[in-house]
Formats: C-alpha cells, sequence, structure tokens
C-alpha cells in the first residue's frame, strides 16, 4: 500500500515556525567555535619605536620619569619585564620581529641593503594577517623599509618611509625605482648619494647634494629652533615629531577594519632632539654608574660625553612621549583601543656606556637588548605583569595564535605568557649581532647572549680572540660583575648549550 | 580669401627673410659652440674621471656588499653605478659645452680641446676637495668664506693653467697626446654606460 507523502501545508507553517530557532542557537554554536572567529575581526596594531632601551624607563627601574604619559597607559595592558630583542641593531632587531626567527635563520644581520633570505621571504608576519585582515605598513626607519618592501605582497598599503617627513630625499622608493627598491637602495643610497663618508661613487653630484643637504638641514633646524633647540630630528630627511604622530592618527582614521597595522617610528633613535619643554629637564646631576671602557668597544667615547648622550636620549624620549601619547589618546577616545591588540615595542635598545654610543656596536649588555613590550588587550582594565624572560621572536607566534592561527611551523618563538604561552623560568633567549660577518657565512664574527635563569653568557667571537662574560642579572642588573674568569664552573652548563646552538646553526652554512 | 600678387609677393619675400634669419642664427649659435671635433677629447678625460671615481667607490664598497649580496645583485649595484656614471659625465660635458657657449669665444670656445680638458680636471679635484672638507666637518654647514675661498682657489688655479697652457705649445701638445691616449676610455665606457642604463632601465620598469 502507497501512501503519498505530501507535506502538507500545517507542516510547512509548523517548519517555518522553527525558523527563529535558529537565532537561538547562534549563541551556543559561537561558543563552541574556534577562538579565530572571536578575535579574527579585531584589529592588531604594532607600534615600534626604535632603539628604544627598557632600561631608560622608569617602570623599568630608571631614576628618570621619561615617559610618564606611556606609563600611565600601561597601568591597561599587559606589561613583560623581560623582554629581550633577537637583534642589537634595526635589521636583524626587526627581521626578527617580522618573522619570528632569529637573526641566525632569516641571515639579515649585516649593516646595509641586505635582507631576509629568500627562503623565508614568505615566512613573516603580514602573510599571516593578508588573508583576514587588511594590513597596512608604515616604517620611518629606510632600513625596516627594505625589509617591508620584501614583505610588499603581503601588504595592501605600505606607506614611504619619508610619508611624515618634512622632507622627501630618499630615491630607493620613488617614482620607477619602487620596482627594484634593494638594488636602488644598495646603489644611491648606500653608495653614490652618500654622506658619513667619502666613498661615494659620484664625483661631481654628490659633493653638490651633500652641500645643499647640509645647507637645507642648517635652515630648517633655524626655522625651527623655537621648538627644536639642538635642531630637528633627522632619518636622512628631517621631520617633526608631532607630524609623525598626526600622520599616524589619520592614517588610523582611515583603517579598514580589521586591520593589521605596523608602525616602525624612528624616535627616540639618534640625533637626539628633544622638544624645548623637555630641554634640560633632567639635569639633575644624576650619574649612571661608572662602566669601564670595554675592551672591544669600537666608540671609546670618555664618560663625560656618554653622560651627556644619556640625558639627551631620556630628553627625547620624554618628547617623544609627549608626542605620541596623543595617538594612545585617540585609540583610547575613538574606541579603537576597545576593537584592537596594541603592542608597543621596540627593534632594539640603545647603549651609551662602556666607552660605546647607540647601536652601532659589537657589545651585547641590558641596555642594547632589553625592550619594552606592552600589550593592550580590548576590554583590559587593569595591568598585568610578566616576568618570565621573553623574545621578539614570540611577537609572531602569538599574534597568529590570537586570531586563532597555529603558530606557524617555521618560528622559533613561543607563546608569550598571558597569551597562550607558559611561564617557563628556564627558558633560553638569545640575542646576537653579527654585522661584521657575511650573510651566508658561518658565524665566525660574531657575539651571542645567552639568558636564561637571571643569569647571562656573552660570547664574542671574532677573528682576533675570543672571550667569554658572564653575569648574575639578579644580583648585578648592571652588569658589572664579570663571573666568567673567577666562576667559570658556574657557567659551564649555560656555555654548553650556547656553543652547541651555535655550532648547530653553522652546520648549515658549512661548505 | 585669395592673395593679391602684390601680397603674395611680400609674403614670399617675409619667408625668405626669415628663413635666411633662421639660418644666420643658427649659425651664430653653432660658431659660438666648441668644434665638433674637439668634443670628443674632452670627453674623454671627463669620461675617465668621473667613472674612475665610481670604479673606486664601488671597489671601496664591494667587500662590504659581497657580505649580504649574490654576485648577480653586486653586478645590478655596478650596473647603477655605470649608469649613473654615464648620465654624470653627459651632464658635466654638458655645463662645459654651455660654459663655451655663454662666454666670450676667446676666453673659453677657441682652444676648447684643452681649456675645457682642464676646467673638467680642476673641477674634478676641487669636487674632492669639497667632499673631504664636508666630511672633515661631519656634514655641518660649511663656512661660507671657506667655500667662497675654495672657489677662488679653484679659480685661480684654473685660470692660470689656462695662461700658461695657452702661451706654451709644447704643454698643449702634451695635453692632447694624453687626451688621444684617454679617450680609449670612452670606447670602453661609454658602451658600459648605455648597457648598463637599458639594464637599470629594464629592472625598474
Amino acid at each position: 500500500m502507497n501512501r503519498k507523502k505530501n507535506i502538507s501545508r500545517r507542516d510547512f507553517l509548523k517548519f517555518v515556525s522553527l525558523i527563529p530557532l535558529t537565532w537561538l542557537a547562534r549563541p551556543i554554536a559561537h561558543a563552541t567555535l574556534p577562538k579565530r572567529e572571536g578575535n579574527v575581526h579585531r584589529n592588531v596594531i604594532i607600534l615600534v619605536f626604535d632603539a628604544w632601551s627598557a632600561n631608560h624607563l622608569r617602570f623599568y627601574g630608571y631614576p628618570r620619569d621619561t615617559m610618564p604619559n606611556l606609563e600611565r597607559f600601561m597601568e591597561k595592558a599587559t606589561v613583560f619585564h623581560n623582554h629581550y630583542s633577537a637583534g642589537t641593531f634595526t635589521i636583524p632587531g626587526t627581521a626578527s620581529m617580522l618573522t619570528g626567527l632569529y637573526p641566525w635563520s632569516h641571515r639579515a644581520f649585516s649593516l646595509g641593503s641586505g635582507g631576509i633570505i629568500k627562503e623565508h621571504l614568505n615566512d613573516q608576519i603580514f602573510s599571516i594577517f593578508s588573508n583576514t585582515h587588511s594590513t597596512l605598513a608604515y616604517a620611518q626607519n629606510k632600513f625596516a623599509d627594505i625589509l617591508l618592501f620584501q614583505c610588499a605582497k603581503y601588504l595592501d598599503t605600505h606607506l614611504k618611509v619619508g610619508a611624515f617627513n618634512l622632507e622627501h630625499r630618499f630615491l630607493y622608493n620613488f617614482g620607477p625605482f619602487k620596482n627594484d627598491p634593494q638594488m636602488a637602495f644598495a646603489s644611491l643610497e648606500n653608495n653614490i648619494l652618500l654622506d658619513r663618508t667619502t666613498s661615494s661613487s659620484s664625483l661631481f653630484v654628490n659633493p653638490i647634494y651633500n652641500l645643499w643637504k647640509t645647507t637645507a638641514t642648517r635652515d630648517n633646524d633655524l626655522r625651527f629652533s623655537d621648538e627644536y633647540p639642538l635642531g630637528l630630528p633627522d632619518n636622512t630627511e628631517q621631520f617633526l615629531l608631532a607630524d609623525v604622530v598626526d600622520g599616524a592618527i589619520q592614517t588610523l582614521r582611515g583603517l579598514e577594519e580589521p586591520g593589521f597595522v605596523y608602525f616602525h617610528f624612528y624616535p627616540p633613535h639618534e640625533n637626539y632632539m628633544p622638544l624645548k619643554p623637555f630641554r634640560n629637564i633632567f639635569n639633575d646631576g644624576w650619574q649612571p654608574p661608572v662602566k669601564p671602557v670595554h675592551r672591544l668597544s669600537w666608540g671609546k667615547k670618555s664618560r663625560a660625553t656618554l653622560n651627556q648622550l644619556n640625558r639627551e636620549y631620556d630628553e627625547y624620549m620624554a618628547s617623544w612621549d609627549a608626542e605620541v601619547s596623543r595617538l594612545f589618546q585617540y585609540m583610547e577616545d575613538s574606541g579603537l583601543l576597545e576593537r584592537s591588540y596594541v603592542i608597543i615595542t621596540a627593534d632594539h635598545g640603545e647603549l651609551n656606556e662602556r666607552g660605546e654610543r647607540g647601536h652601532f656596536t659589537p657589545l651585547i649588555f641590558d641596555p642594547l637588548i632589553h625592550i619594552p613590550l606592552i600589550i593592550f588587550q580590548p576590554g583590559q582594565k587593569k595591568r598585568k605583569d610578566v616576568h618570565t624572560y621573553t623574545s621578539s621572536i614570540d611577537l609572531l607566534p602569538t599574534l597568529a595564535h590570537l586570531i586563532g592561527s597555529p603558530a606557524p611551523s617555521w618560528v622559533e618563538g613561543e607563546l608569550l605568557p598571558e597569551f597562550g604561552g607558559v611561564n617557563d623560568p628556564g627558558r633560553s633567549i638569545y640575542s646576537m649581532d653579527a654585522k661584521t660577518n657575511a650573510s651566508l657565512a658561518p658565524l665566525t664574527k660574531t657575539s651571542i647572549s645567552l639568558t636564561k635563569n637571571h643569569q647571562r653568557l656573552t660570547y664574542y667571537k671574532y677573528p682576533d680572540g675570543e672571550q667569554f662574560e658572564f653575569y648574575n642579572l639578579e644580583e648585578d642588573r648592571e652588569e658589572l660583575r664579570d663571573l666568567y674568569p673567577s666562576r667559570p664552573a658556574d657557567a659551564v652548563l649555560i656555555r654548553d648549550e650556547l656553543l652547541q646552538k651555535l655550532d648547530e646553526v653553522n652546520r648549515l652554512f658549512k661548505a | 580669401m585669395a592673395l593679391t600678387p602684390d601680397q603674395s609677393q611680400s609674403q614670399t619675400q617675409a619667408i625668405e627673410f626669415s628663413r635666411e634669419k633662421e639660418g644666420h642664427s643658427l649659425h651664430v649659435l653653432a660658431s659660438r659652440l666648441p668644434g665638433w671635433r674637439e668634443i670628443p677629447f674632452v670627453f674623454g678625460g671627463v669620461v675617465f674621471a668621473i667613472y674612475g671615481w665610481a670604479v673606486r667607490g664601488f671597489l671601496y664598497q664591494v667587500s662590504s656588499l659581497y657580505l649580504y649580496h649574490t654576485l648577480g645583485e653586486i653586478f645590478n649595484v655596478f650596473f647603477y653605478l655605470m649608469a649613473f656614471a654615464l648620465l654624470e659625465s653627459l651632464f658635466v660635458m654638458g655645463a662645459l659645452i654651455l660654459a663655451a657657449f655663454i662666454l666670450p669665444g676667446k676666453w673659453f670656445k677657441e682652444g676648447f680641446i684643452y681649456k675645457g680638458f682642464i676646467a673638467a680636471w680642476v673641477g674634478s679635484i676641487a669636487m674632492i676637495r669639497l667632499e673631504y672638507y664636508l666630511f672633515s666637518l661631519n656634514y655641518a654647514v660649511p663656512s661660507m668664506s671657506v667655500l667662497y675661498g675654495g672657489m677662488g682657489i679653484a679659480l685661480l688655479v684654473l685660470l692660470v693653467l689656462l695662461l700658461l697652457f695657452q702661451n706654451i705649445l709644447r704643454l698643449q701638445r702634451f695635453l692632447l697626446m694624453v687626451e688621444e691616449r684617454m679617450q680609449i676610455f670612452t670606447y670602453l665606457y661609454i658602451p658600459l654606460g648605455i648597457l648598463s642604463l637599458i639594464l637599470v632601465l629594464l629592472r625598474t620598469n
């Protein structure tokens, strides 16, 4: 007996009446989805301050109040107390942050225009966000900008290095040269139009260009001498701190959300040019602890010069704090902070001690690698503190995790504590410098430090000699007492670990 | 509207006059320029100085370039430098020709073959001095008195050399011999410069 089963009008109405229930089911379904669905719509905004040492912030124990505005905002963020840069200057420091790799892996550690090696060109932070977020990047430091050019295919917007500068002198990103930025940079900026050296390849144009440039610089300095008594900040192109912040705010106003934003600001990088209200505010008589000139120092500067530099660095930092606080305020007032993860960090620190100036040095000491890391989470109202040792290479896997992506297979970093990671007091954190070592050769001219368990071992390996230094950071934060000569046995384990790591990374490049 | 025979005739005369005037102007223009056979000799000296300096700069940096660039990339940098040197050589040569055109003929145009060469080399040495002077000041603004003084010395040296070479025929002959030998560099460097310029244009487009 076949009974034909037709859907009656009544059945149809019953079915339709159930449709609203699907809305009730939505929150349940949403809760069971992986975290990616919850956070993928958040913006991620990274603010990098160039050459910004944590050791010069009161929050980290410095006697001068260099960044009071930032510290006020930090009360609503997660603050990492022992965060270290993997590199000691812009190229390796930035490349490590962008790739989640140590410099010995991405190989961008020489001075000049060399970037991340081809094998790792796709292994970078923008590739993770390019499918889910609009991507925008800006680097005011030309060396960081060259790295951004390497990431170009994952960038929706790449702002020019001089986008917010007072003048425009760079050629590598100008007109047709932006189609060949790395070679144009190596030729034009690093060879033809050169200052600070007499090795330019241009006989007539370069001296005339330099003469014009020095005159234009002087004229601008005079024009703004009421605001900047020591002259204008300069990254080859001069700029005003206020213009940079205004430019950043303007850019964020037009942000296509959800967005992934990377802002790499030049301040407080040398030359330290404080604003007038901050000039001499730290003329307080305080002097940093006496640290003798290091045997490997390149600068051999006097203590008086370095004290003066430190004071100007602090005053410049205070000037930058006053300006950049407008950016934080904008993010707070506009509600952007509530919709975004905001990360504030540095590419590396600054070392005005032991005879060295800035970061052009083979030395590795705390002020050069100890950098701030401050993360604002949407809705966070109270400060959280993380004391575990962490590295700049941890940023990439952590951000991937925040938007629900697994940590990419290539990364050497780990998830940050409070953001999916664990507190591992015994973790090994490396920082290295190899600016005179060939990029694709074994590391034979290098300085490597290994920090763990409140100890730091630094290995200086150069053709004219090798040297270990060993410090107990808990008792001797200023790294004044090298324990290696008197207690080498205490450093055996950490030394073996470092040497084993060096051997491991060098094996890949041995013939 | 048709022209009357008178109008047509006067128009033809006007055109002829204008052509004559144009021809005269061109003739005057050409007569103020240095002789076409002199220019390659001077250009040889310019090319030698500018390309020589460019190669020196490249060799100075090649060891550091080798640290972070492949051999192919280093060649690319070299092509950029050679292309720039070509443009710089043309620029300097253009400036010398312009000087010959503007200045009274006796000052620079007559004897351009040696005067242009001497001017190019005095200019090159003055530029090297300027570069080192700016370097010594750490690229701070130089004092104008030093700059004017330097320019004065360069002009004085140029004047003395020009007078010397103008009056001593043997020196002129010696310089001509040097210029003849330097011309080989034009045949070497100019094709290299053109090839490099093409390669740079291809890379940037």
